[in-house]
């Protein structure tokens, strides 16, 4: 298969509005300035996937229809326990080091919100349904098992969020399938 | 006062939009799946559903069209997030009066919800 340079382009472009997205609508959940730091697409084998995401949760999503894939929104530890401390306030206290089922539903619920925004994007443009499962909670360390499920080599689109006034990190990885990532080039 | 009907599976965003409603509307129920929804609905007979899309079991749009055969009458609020025009349009066809959109702005879903009432 040939890719065309413009296609990719235009491809690019449709992230970064994603990513513009999920910046402003987090920063709408959590009352603060959240900023857009990276926007880009990489073609990776996924064994190589970087490994600094040891410490932190994150919610994983699938989705179907053209494309399909998988979904992840990581937050380290101390940045999570941040954005569940913002979502819940005045709505429930803060309980310890740990996260409570509130806090848990809150994450979840940042993960789904954010997320569906860029894949609706998506969806919008290519006027086909994509379907989002509902969000689950997985520990960092869990993130390798379901790269190992994926195919070898995957396009990420990647983009990294902060929050600079909380100091809070947030980054979000889409893994389209290639087959259906290929269609969706075509259709450009 | 106007009665609501809450429904979603995400526990926080059903705290977060009883926060919102409390002081304007009576939070009669909550719900948290489409079949839990229409039950409530038959039992707490509420002015207006608020009606997540994405839920386990039974999604928004099935458990909104169940609501409208039982009372076609009844007002449904769809809570969708920015962007979801294919699954709007579902909801328009299921028979949805109205929708507020996530992230909530606190004004705008009492809007949503006063603009549907009027109607
Ligand atoms: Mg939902």
């Amino acid at each position: 298969m040939k890719i065309d340079i413009t296609k990719l382009v235009k491809l690019n472009e449709i992230a970064k509005e994603g990513s513009k997205t999920i910046a402003r609508n987090l920063s709408i959940m959590l009352g603060i300035g959240v900023e857009m730091r990276i926007s880009k697409i990489d073609f990776i084998t996924t064994r190589d996937f970087p490994k600094e995401m040891d410490d932190g949760i994150c919610v994983y999503l699938t989705f179907t229809g053209l494309p399909s894939g998988n979904l992840l929104v990581y937050f380290p530890h101390e940045g999570a326990k941040k954005v569940a401390r913002l979502l819940l306030q005045g709505i429930e206290s803060d309980s310890n080091r740990g996260f409570s089922e509130i806090e848990i539903s809150a994450i979840k619920e940042i993960g789904n919100i954010l997320t569906s925004s860029f894949i609706d994007g998506w969806a919008n443009l290519l006027k086909t349904e994509i379907d989002i499962s509902t969000p689950n909670l997985i520990n960092a360390s869990e993130i390798e098992s379901i790269l190992r499920e994926m195919d070898e080599y995957a396009f990420v689109f990647s983009s990294h969020i902060y929050a600079k006034k909380e100091d809070i990190k947030c980054q979000i990885y889409v893994f389209p399938y290639i087959n259906g990532m290929i269609e969706v080039l075509e259709k450009l | 006062m106007v009665k609501v009907l809450i429904v979603d599976d995400s526990e926080f965003m059903r705290k977060l939009l009883r926060k919102i409603l409390e002081g304007h509307f009576t939070v009669v129920g909550e719900a948290e799946n489409g079949v839990e929804a229409v039950q409530k609905f038959m039992e707490l007979k509420p002015d207006v559903v608020t009606m997540d899309i994405i839920m386990p079991i039974k999604n928004g749009i099935s458990a909104t069209a169940e609501i409208k055969k039982v009372n076609p009458q009844a007002k449904v609020v769809m809570c969708t997030s920015v962007g979801q025009e294919e699954k709007m349009k579902q909801a328009i066809k299921a028979g949805a009066d109205g929708y507020i959109t996530k992230p909530y702005q606190a004004p705008k879903v009492i809007e949503a919800i006063q603009e549907v009432l009027r109607r």
